[in-house]
């Protein structure tokens, strides 16, 4: 299948809508030659398949992270016409709005590496992680649907968020569509004790580092707030945890039980489940995933609040006076709709990105005013061993509705790096090399082994090099906090 | 050998395959094996907790995703982790006469990869059903305790069950599922 792949452009590769029968449009998959060939075949058959869902437009894309998910590839990014195009619960993922969030601190590396044992101790105390767990809110189930419709706006009524916070995340950490009687309650049951909660599997908190050998863009960086030497940051990745899961597996199988009877779709993988956009199904699916989305905006920003209170009480100063800004907070698992112009026509158009990031280019809409001349953060997520970047989104990303990657890919199974790799001694040699681990499950940690892990450089350098993204700052980690 | 792990490829968060004598045992194996993702020594599950869990469905295949999924619930809801008590499963001891094979799983290869996307079929409702007018019908008394990570050992937190490649099918051996879980 690899074979059937044609270059037609600087890290751009094509497959023909001749491939398969039913493809609306072509395959084009963004890598280097290295990656292509280190992608295996079910992401080619999986991007086709999306080729062929109803009122694709464009192409099915797939980006440099690539790798075969359920149904949809991760990475994969699709548009569909709002007119008569549909809405895939498999083109979002299970954990809708997983997502990134960077921040800032006022701190030097040469500050922090006294205390980052401490600092790491107190965040696995303070931040609940691993299987199930209740988060660092208690509130009812009727608070919970508030917050479901409020997301980041809720928290910042509460007091748990400051008014940048909103402004430096995407969509302002809210969609206005979130409907919380479109969610079950059962995933209400689900969620509505876990807003604050990492989770498990490649979810994390990182203590990370600019060094000044790894800026590529000084002057974007510093508009970006990364100004000084050695500086010191958080990444946090985590998503909407059980909720967003049910919400997923609520509409997977409403989905399943009228795609073909109601709306005659004809499907390549249950995976795939869809509905027409415009149809009661698809409408309150829509609007039940922007609740989760919300979820997960409210999550992330809980956790930042208690980092907050840490460093505070560590360092003995304020969360403001440390420096304790949000630089961005972006989603990589959703559906949106959005405006872009395709073979010369401007369309409303419905993307869905999964395992992809949006990445506005400057001057664009839904950009922070302190960030519009610079463009989009991209916030993303490498290997704990190896690193990971910020980058910014650019005007060549129009093909791809502004969508870049959103982490390095596995290249290993879980179950292979489990047999490869043993927690205890990867924690111990990520101490050697001077990065300190704390996780609740050590066969977790031996799951998420750099070597289980693309290259996230040769990942960010296909994205650069297709004009999806540009690279800022690649950031070291020398702390981790792992479910 | 009643399971098989998969996941030697990059797809699977966790997988596995199943095979038993009847539907109930499939069921129970299938609960094992996914308990034993999320705690690593599902042996220290206490029986504090005792509940009844009742399922019905018309289609076999979609009354194990129900029950996978209502005890993965479970544990984030309650936040309690279940083993299996009595399990009773009605309706479906043979296939039914209007019976439809499932169509999007082809049979692992020798490295244990399954492509469901290399099937040729499109796909459609979930296959085995019961008779018309039947259904599958599951009573389950579950036994379990909160979770407690001084005693528990955590695996992975799996969230959700997909319909990635899932299969239930009689063959000619006896029952077969294919399970690949979202973590």
């Amino acid at each position: 299948m690899k074979g059937l792949v044609k270059q037609v452009g600087d890290a751009l590769w094509e497959l023909s809508p001749t491939f398969q029968d039913g493809m609306n449009v072509p395959v084009r998959i963004y890598a280097t030659p290295g990656l292509l060939e280190a992608m295996d075949e079910g992401v080619f058959q999986q991007a086709a398949n999306v080729a062929c869902l109803p009122g694709i437009v464009g192409y099915s894309y797939c980006m440099p992270d690539g790798h075969r998910g359920y149904g949809f590839p991760i990475g994969g990014v699709a548009a569909f016409n709002t007119r008569d195009g549909v809405i895939s619960p498999g083109g979002i993922g299970f954990d809708i709005n997983c997502g990134m969030r960077l921040v800032a601190t006022s701190l030097t590396w040469d500050e922090v590496e006294p205390c980052l044992e401490k600092l790491v101790d107190l965040l696995f105390e303070r931040i609940p992680a691993g299987v199930g767990g209740s988060g660092l809110l208690s509130i009812s189930r009727n608070t919970f649907r508030d917050l479901l419709e409020g997301g980041m706006a809720w928290c910042w009524k509460h007091g748990y968020a400051w008014d940048e916070d909103l402004r430096r995340t995407e969509e302002g950490g809210c969609m206005t569509g979130a409907d919380a009687s479109t969610v079950s309650e059962k995933a209400v049951e689900r969620g509505y004790k876990q807003v604050g909660t990492l989770g498990s599997g490649n979810h994390y908190l990182e203590v990370q580092v600019a060094k000044p050998e790894n800026i590529a863009d000084e002057e974007t960086a510093r508009a970006l707030g990364i100004d000084r030497p050695n500086q010191v940051l958080l990444m946090l990745h985590t998503g909407s945890r059980g909720f967003g899961h049910q919400v997923a597996t609520d509409y997977l199988q409403r989905f399943i039980l009228v795609m073909n009877s109601e709306y005659g779709l004809g499907i390549r993988d249950r995976e795939l489940a869809a509905a027409p956009f415009h149809s009661p199904e698809g409408q309150d699916y829509f609007a039940a995933m922007q609740c989760a989305v919300n979820m997960a905006f409210a999550n992330r920003q809980l956790i930042l609040y208690r980092i907050r209170e840490v460093f505070a009480e560590l360092f003995g100063k304020a969360p403001e006076e440390l420096g304790l800004h949000q630089i961005y907070d972006v989603t990589h698992n959703t559906a949106k709709v959005e405006r872009h112009r395709v073979e010369g026509h401007e369309m409303e158009l419905l993307v869905h990105r999964k395992g992809a990031t949006r990445a506005f280019a400057p001057g664009m809409s839904d950009i922070p005013p302190e960030y519009a001349t610079v463009g989009q953060p991209v916030i993303i997520g490498g290997s704990m061993e190896t690193g990971s970047y910020l980058l910014v989104g650019a005007e060549s990303g129009a093909p791809t509705y502004y969508t870049t990657a959103h982490g390095s890919g596995r290249t290993m199974g879980r179950r292979q790096a489990k047999r490869t790799y043993k927690g205890a001694d990867i924690q111990n040699k990520m101490r050697s090399r001077g990065i300190y681990v704390r996780a609740k499950s050590m066969s977790g940690l031996a799951e998420e082994a750099g070597g289980a892990y693309k290259s996230i450089d040769e990942v960010v350098d296909a994205a650069e090099a297709g004009g999806l993204s540009r690279k800022v700052v690649r950031l070291v980690p020398v702390g981790n906090v792992k479910g | 050998v009643p399971h098989r792990i998969l996941g030697d490829e990059t797809t699977y968060d966790a997988a596995f395959e199943a095979w038993a004598g009847d539907l109930t045992a499939l069921f129970r194996e299938c609960w094992d094996v996914t308990l034993s993702f999320l705690v690593e020594n599902p042996e220290e599950i206490r029986s504090d907790a005792r509940e009844v869990v009742t399922l019905e469905s018309d289609s076999v295949e979609l009354l194990l995703f129900e029950f996978l999924g209502e005890l993965l619930y479970r544990k984030d809801a309650e936040e309690r982790v279940y083993r299996l008590g009595q399990l009773e499963l009605d309706g479906g001891s043979a296939p039914a006469p209007d019976s439809t094979p499932v169509t999007d799983g082809v049979g692992p290869g020798q490295d244990g990869r399954v492509d469901a996307e290399e099937s040729s079929a499109g796909v459609g409702e979930p296959g085995v059903r019961a008779g018309r007018g039947a259904s599958y019908r599951l009573e389950a008394e579950i036994v379990g305790e909160t979770l407690d990570p001084e005693r528990h050992c955590y695996g992975v937190d799996v969230k959700a069950v997909t319909l990635y490649a899932f299969t239930v099918e009689l063959r000619d051996d006896g029952w077969f599922a294919r399970v690949v879980l979202d973590t």
